[in-house]
């Protein structure tokens, strides 16, 4: 092979590397059986259920539930009336609220869905807690954990088709779930999930909220709200993109949702009755933090 | 020498096109346009980055081919009373064209696979009478020929291919390559006075070598996907044998062929030749760029473009291929794809002989996939024609125009794990 041609294969790899920017992964590429395939495989989902049980006992062992039956009653009642329209036919949703006053949510894979107390009493009616929520089953239902992980039966890991392997445990295979479980908790306390990850639990989560009634700009004004009161939050928690990225995002995703703005309801007596132990002002401070 | 005894052997190889079975399932069904697809094994052979792209973990892919050929060199010889008959070659052979096997492996995918990429099974049986001859008043009075080509190339070896971003793989794949060629052929000519002329040849060929290919692909959005590929074939070793037997009681008077004088006033004489040789002749560099549009998970087209670099006795070589696949169903696939496979000999002049010939072949493919949950089944059909010029005669300057036709079947079948 000529030199020339060495170096016009380099400049195109070199260039493609360069300016390739971080991506699409192969969602086009899929044809519509890999697509069905996907979805409708009972064994994935029995899969994702088992592991993020186990993903779901790390976190509460970190941080305990709310102790607030009535308010986690309410929490399953949204989130769930949410659920009814996810694309994640083999997933059980379980909503639990974490007590926490830093503003976060999670969701293990199989449908564990937790937000903070933090978060709530940042919330300022039930479409945006109904946002909040549409993103992380967003999450469970993309199977953004077991892409990352690589859960499935159709990614060679040492978990992939747990399912298969779970009835002949080995010490090995028990390793693999420990250090599995230790990164999944690392990517939903630490690192985050990757960019394009967040930005399509996002969209999903808004259209999510839109087809359950409420306002489309419920994640928008949040994410804003929390951007005001934790100014250096974008920096720091790793969880997340840039938040002027996301709301970027989030405002093309509603400028291509026919419904108007003021479209839909807020839920807002509802939200403040349910919570109304935290937003009773003697127990939230300046900066919208209940005390412990 | 006689008119119509003695065939140029330039006219009879088959390397003047690069696209001579298609290989693989999807690939071949699409008309070979997937050099930015390529993910599945069949990526393998077309673009090594596009194996890790593949949907599945693991994937093994087979395919069967049945491909028949007829090339006519039209109005090749001309009888005493005027009539000019076409000669007639005809190839037809069923052959395991492809196998492949993907699966994750560390931070990539691996893969191994085996293609048959050339494959030709030619036979001649044809007998003309009454044929003019260049001697006076003493026409051919029976012209027998008879051919027995088989030529095939395989390819197998390793593959891997590793994701640098989300969007972004490279890949490279190392086929040990191996050609086996065997030609038989046998004329004889018996003239109205009683003389003959008889020649039989017979060629063995085995090459080895390393067709090492490197490819990439980039998808820059979700809807579409470029890839880009080198390759070349390095010969490392090559053994020829060649035999020729021949008489010709025809000749009035002994003549000299490439330095060798031929005697034939003792009628028991027969020349006999026989020579080895070790040819080690590379393959040209081919780059290929190609681009798939996903439309929808329903629909893609997709198209490459091939250049094929020129070396001694080959031109610079530009191809095309071009494909569609739409999903009626979920689980059924119908493919459709055109290619070119363009001759990579120069036009024939009218003022030369022995020149090989140069027929530029256009085909289609159609093709119907079943899915099931973990395996596929398909099944495909494709056509080409080629027209052309040839120049089947040794030494003459007439030429011949020429036609070639191909059908080919496919059947293949997929298993995901």
């Amino acid at each position: 092979m000529s030199r020339a041609i060495k170096s016009a294969l380099a400049l195109v790899a070199g260039l493609a590397l360069v300016l390739a920017p971080g991506g699409s992964g192969d969602c086009g590429r899929r044809r519509i059986n890999v697509v069905k395939n996907r979805q409708e495989s009972p064994a994935d989902w029995q899969t994702e259920a088992w592991f993020g049980r186990k993903l779901a006992a790390r976190i509460l062992g970190n941080i305990p539930l709310w102790d607030r039956p009535a308010a986690n009653r309410y929490l399953n009642l949204v989130g769930g009336g949410l659920a009814l329209y996810a694309p994640a036919p083999g997933a059980v949703f379980t909503f639990g609220i974490l007590d926490s006053e830093k503003a976060n949510a999670y969701a293990t894979p199989g449908g564990y869905i937790f937000v903070t107390r933090g978060a709530i009493a940042r919330m300022r009616n039930e479409a945006e807690l109904a946002a909040v929520l549409g993103h992380e089953i967003a999450h469970v239902a993309c199977h953004h954990m077991a892409k990352s992980l690589g859960l499935n039966r159709h990614q060679d890991s040492a978990l992939g088709g747990m399912a298969v392997l779970a009835g002949g445990a080995t010490g090995s295979f028990r390793q693999a779930i420990s250090q599995g479980l230790d990164k999944g908790l690392e990517i939903l306390l630490e690192t985050g999930y990757r960019r394009e990850q967040e930005l399509e639990a996002d969209r999903l989560g808004m259209q999510l909220a839109v087809m359950a009634g409420y306002r489309k700009d419920g994640l928008t004004n949040f994410l804003k709200r929390i951007h005001g009161f934790e100014p250096s939050a974008s920096r720091n928690d790793k969880s997340h993109p840039v938040w002027k990225i996301r709301l970027r995002h989030l405002e093309e995703t509603m400028d291509e949702l026919a419904k108007a703005p003021e479209a839909g309801r807020t839920g807002e007596d509802r939200f403040h009755e349910a919570f109304a132990s935290l937003f009773d002002s003697d127990s939230v401070d300046a900066a919208g933090r209940v005390p412990e | 020498m006689l008119l119509g005894a003695s065939l140029n052997d330039a006219g009879w190889a088959d390397d003047q096109h690069y696209v001579n079975v298609l290989v693989g399932n999807r690939a071949g069904t699409l008309g070979g346009a997937y050099t930015a697809l390529a993910d599945d094994p069949s990526g393998c052979y077309y673009n090594p980055a596009g194996i890790a792209f593949a949907p599945y973990r693991s994937f093994s892919a087979s395919m069967n081919v049945f491909q028949r050929s007829v090339k006519t060199y039209e109005q090749a010889l001309a009888d005493t009373g005027g009539n000019l008959h076409d000669w007639q070659q005809e190839s037809s052979a069923l052959l395991p064209n492809f196998f492949g096997v993907i699966k994750n492996s560390g931070k990539g995918v691996l893969g191994l696979s085996y293609a048959v990429p050339d494959a030709i099974n030619r036979r001649q049986r044809q007998s003309f009478h009454s044929i003019r001859s260049n001697l006076p008043g003493n026409p051919v009075e029976n012209f027998t020929i008879d051919i027995n080509d088989s030529d095939r190339t395989f390819l197998f070896g390793p593959s891997y291919a590793v994701r640098l971003k989300d969007n972004l793989s490279l890949g490279g794949t190392l086929y040990v390559y191996y050609r086996d060629r065997e030609v038989v052929r046998n004329q004889l000519l018996r003239f109205e006075q009683g003389q003959h002329y008889w020649i039989n040849y017979y060629e063995t060929r085995q090459d080895w070598g390393l067709r090492p290919m490197l490819g990439m692909i980039w998808e820059p959005d979700e809807k579409w996907a470029l890839g880009l590929t080198a390759t070349k074939t390095f010969v490392t070793s090559g053994k020829l044998k060649q035999q020729t037997t021949f008489r010709d009681s025809s000749a009035a008077a002994p003549y000299v062929i490439d330095g060798i004088t031929y005697d034939f006033s003792d009628t028991d004489t027969i020349y006999f030749s026989s020579a080895t040789s070790h040819p080690t002749d590379d393959l040209p560099l081919r780059l290929t760029l190609g681009a798939s549009y996903f439309a929808s998970p329903r629909f893609l087209v997709c198209m490459d473009l091939s250049f094929n670099q020129a070396d001694d006795g080959r031109e610079a070589t530009w191809n095309v291929a071009a494909g569609a696949e739409y999903y009626p169903a979920d689980a059924i696939a119908l493919r459709i794809g055109l290619y070119s496979d363009r001759a990579n000999t120069p036009a024939l002049s009218s003022k030369a002989v022995n020149q090989q010939e140069h027929i530029d072949i256009y085909g289609a493919t159609l093709g119907l996939a079943v899915f099931s949950q973990q395996s596929s089944l398909s099944l495909g059909i494709g056509y080409a024609k080629g027209d052309g010029e040839a120049q089947i005669v040794a030494d003459s300057l007439t030429i011949q125009d020429a036609t070639i036709e191909n059908l080919t079947i496919f059947l293949a079948a997929g298993y995901s794990f």
